[in-house]
């Protein structure tokens, strides 16, 4: 079940730590050497009945709504292994989630998942839960720095590569490109977008003559594209951060009675499979699905019972990163069955009567 | 002389009118000398913007903003701000695509303009009745309307928008498109409401001074709350435009809206204090915002220096504008 923290016993707490912060003070005075009673991140005092602490994204998108929905799922399939799930919305928020990491560490969780809603933003927070003894498993996005337990998700750098040398060489390496990145300052689409980026500068052929922010709204990003097509140069190739990004760009296309070129950057979530198949387009995408939040929990499960675990969970499982997702895989990740806002994989975890609650099933 | 004050719509002389109301090409005059010029500087700096193509681009983005820019004219216009249009809009898209599935496109337009009206009327009780400053009241609504609109979804939208809606936000007649037309149709509208009739002399009179319409019998608590219905409303109206042109559900369509909507308005010479602005000075306000953001991605500038110049060039705006309104204020009183 989730919960939220208990704010009395967090004043409680607060109390007590105000009262023995001058004890603390003048006894790391005395001994700059005296050690820290639990070692950074370390878990295994017990081997079930956890609490874990998972501060997520918050419902603030269908793919955030499918990875709690999971979370929640497999909590309520385990209850052995965990007793409590203290959850927080960070309502895609970096500031409100930097105060609720704090509130959370009160909390004395076994183990925190974390979905950082700001790279640099939530590095101390982590850091700071780690030197009380909380082992953090950070869920598909990192923070600066190597103090966490275990990063679990893909290898962003590493698809957008691959999906840029796709359109490089679906346009026979050379033309014009638009790159349509995701929100400013986010990691994934700073990563993604800088990851394209460099591929593109290795060709000469190719030159970017449009790029900006969509903020992975396809209706912003179908503005944008019509901005470059009207501005009179030759579009061969697009590259757009998310699945978003791609149905805005062959929505401007389409709607315009214009044949849609090679586009790249995208993830085959319902929507956009379906956009590039009715419409042909040959596409290149990542499988980047909420289904790899299962993952992040059984992570933290581990970490809590101390195990050893890889600084980096890459989800190569689910995809080939080396080879992207193209027009003609397509059929194996859209489902008419479901709403376009379905991420593929979801059905492998949640019932149908979830999947309904969730307004998937059409 | 004030003379009935019961009737919003009535028509009312315009030596009446001259009480509060500037003449229209006071307010309007700079942004419209300002386009001028711009259009100059753009015909020779990129003369990519006057294809055809990019003009109907840019005539049906400057549509949208400018129908929820006429709604927070009203809400400027006696001293308020509503910073809930884009809670509104995106909303609106949720409803008109999720009614539409099992009912007419006719209903769905319907409950989404009925849920604006309720928002607004909200928003109006808590500005007036509860004495609610307008920043607080309209940001506490804006953040239960996306609540609400997230607790209906449960996070995922579903739905599709309806065809035959499609038209209104992608087609148009001899290049222009039908939202420009609506949006025009829609600010002739207005300004005939603010000029002509006794209802935007009441509004006028409002936001020059409540305490002094008041005295003069005006009931400025109806006046104040018509207009944050009205603001919700047209709100309403362009996220219906904009889920007509994005053709896809998009549960952040109305992001940003709230705060181009009010830079628009102040550019265009309404003033934040309320009581002056003209809808002349406001459309050419929206036309002033849209074709920078046109411009600023046709220059081909690295995304991140893209935001960094819009800002500038906003605030310079801005700037401008207050510095002009505080040289004529200085005029006037050293007159």
């Amino acid at each position: 079940m989730l919960t939220q923290g208990s704010r009395s016993k967090d004043r409680r707490r607060a109390a007590a730590g105000a009262a023995g912060l001058a004890l603390l003070v003048a006894l790391s005075a005395c001994s700059t050497t005296a050690g820290s009673k639990s070692s950074p991140g370390q878990g295994g005092k017990k081997n079930s009945g956890f609490t874990i602490a998972y501060l997520s994204q918050g419902t603030t998108n269908a793919f955030a709504a499918q990875a709690d929905a999971i979370v929640s799922h497999y909590v309520a399939a385990h209850k052995t292994d965990i007793k409590n799930l203290l959850y927080y919305d960070g309502a895609g928020d970096a500031n409100k989630q930097v105060t609720q990491m704090e509130t959370a560490v009160r909390q004395k969780p076994d183990v925190m998942v974390v979905t950082p809603l700001g790279t640099a933003a939530m590095s101390g927070p982590v850091s700071r839960a780690m030197a009380q003894g909380i082992p953090v498993v950070l869920c598909l996005s990192d923070v600066n720095g190597k103090d966490y337990t275990s990063l679990v998700d893909a290898d962003i750098y590493a698809e957008s590569v691959a999906d840029a040398e796709w359109l490089v060489k679906e346009m026979g390496g050379k033309g014009n490109v638009v790159i349509i990145d995701g929100i400013a300052g986010v990691g994934t689409s700073e990563l993604e977008g800088k990851a394209a980026r460099t591929v593109f500068a290795k060709y000469p052929g190719i030159k970017i003559v449009g790029q900006g922010y969509g903020n992975w709204s396809p209706a912003k990003v179908k503005q944008l594209m019509e901005t470059f097509m009207a501005s009179g140069k030759k579009i061969d190739g697009t590259w757009g951060s998310g699945g978003q990004s791609t149905a805005g760009i062959i929505q401007a296309f389409t709607d315009a009675g214009l044949p849609v070129p090679p586009s790249a950057g995208g993830s085959p979530y319902n929507g956009a499979a379906r956009l590039a198949m009715e419409h042909k387009v040959p596409v290149a995408m990542s499988y980047f699905p909420p289904a790899m939040f299962e993952d992040c929990i059984t992570t933290a499960v581990k970490a809590a019972k101390g195990e050893k675990l890889p600084k980096f969970y890459n989800e190569t499982k689910i995809q080939n990163y080396a080879v992207p997702i193209t027009l003609k895989d397509l059929p194996k990740y859209y489902n008419p069955k479901y709403a376009d806002d379905y991420e593929p994989g979801t059905d492998k975890i949640l019932t149908e009567t979830e999947l309904r609650t969730l307004n998937l099933v059409k | 002389m004030l003379t009935s004050l019961s009737g919003a719509a009535d028509t009312v002389a315009g030596d009446e009118m001259a009480a509060f109301q500037k003449p229209w090409w006071r307010s309007a005059l700079g942004p419209l000398a300002t386009g001028a010029v711009l259009l100059v500087a753009i015909a020779l700096l990129w003369p990519s913007f006057f294809q055809n193509q990019n003009l109907t681009n840019v005539l049906r983005a400057a549509a949208i903003l400018g129908l929820v820019t006429l709604g927070q004219t009203f809400v400027l216009l006696v001293g308020g701000i509503d910073l809930s249009v884009g809670a509104v809009m995106s909303f609106g898209l949720v409803l008109l695509a999720d009614v539409s599935r099992n009912y007419d496109t006719a209903v769905a337009v319907i409950v989404v303009l009925t849920m604006s009206l309720l928002v607004g009327s909200i928003n109006g009780v808590l500005v007036t009745l509860r004495a609610v400053p307008p920043f607080v009241a309209t940001l506490g609504m804006s953040i239960v309307v996306a609540g609400a609109s997230l607790a209906y979804t449960k996070g995922v939208p579903a739905g599709d928008i309806p065809a035959s809606l499609r038209p209104l936000g992608t087609q148009g007649v001899a290049g222009i498109p039908y939202a420009f037309v609506l949006w025009i149709a829609v600010a002739a509208s207005v300004w005939f409401v603010l000029r002509k009739t006794r209802f935007g002399y009441h509004v006028y009179a409002t936001g020059t001074s409540v305490r002094g319409a008041r005295l003069a019998g005006i009931r400025t608590t109806k006046v104040t709350f018509l207009c944050y219905v009205l603001g919700s409303f047209l709100a309403a109206v362009g996220g219906i435009v904009l889920s007509a042109y994005a053709g896809y559900i998009d549960e952040y369509i109305g992001t940003g809206y709230d705060l181009d909507s009010i830079a628009a308005a102040i550019i265009g010479g309404v003033s934040f204090a309320g009581g002056e602005g003209s809808v002349l000075g406001v459309v050419a306000g929206v036309l002033f915002v849209t074709v920078l953001l046109n411009l600023v991605i046709l220059a081909g500038l690295d995304p991140n220096l893209q935001l960094v110049v819009r800002g500038t060039i906003l605030i310079l705006a801005v700037a401008v504008f207050v510095a002009r309104h505080r040289f004529h204020f200085s005029l006037r009183i050293g007159g």
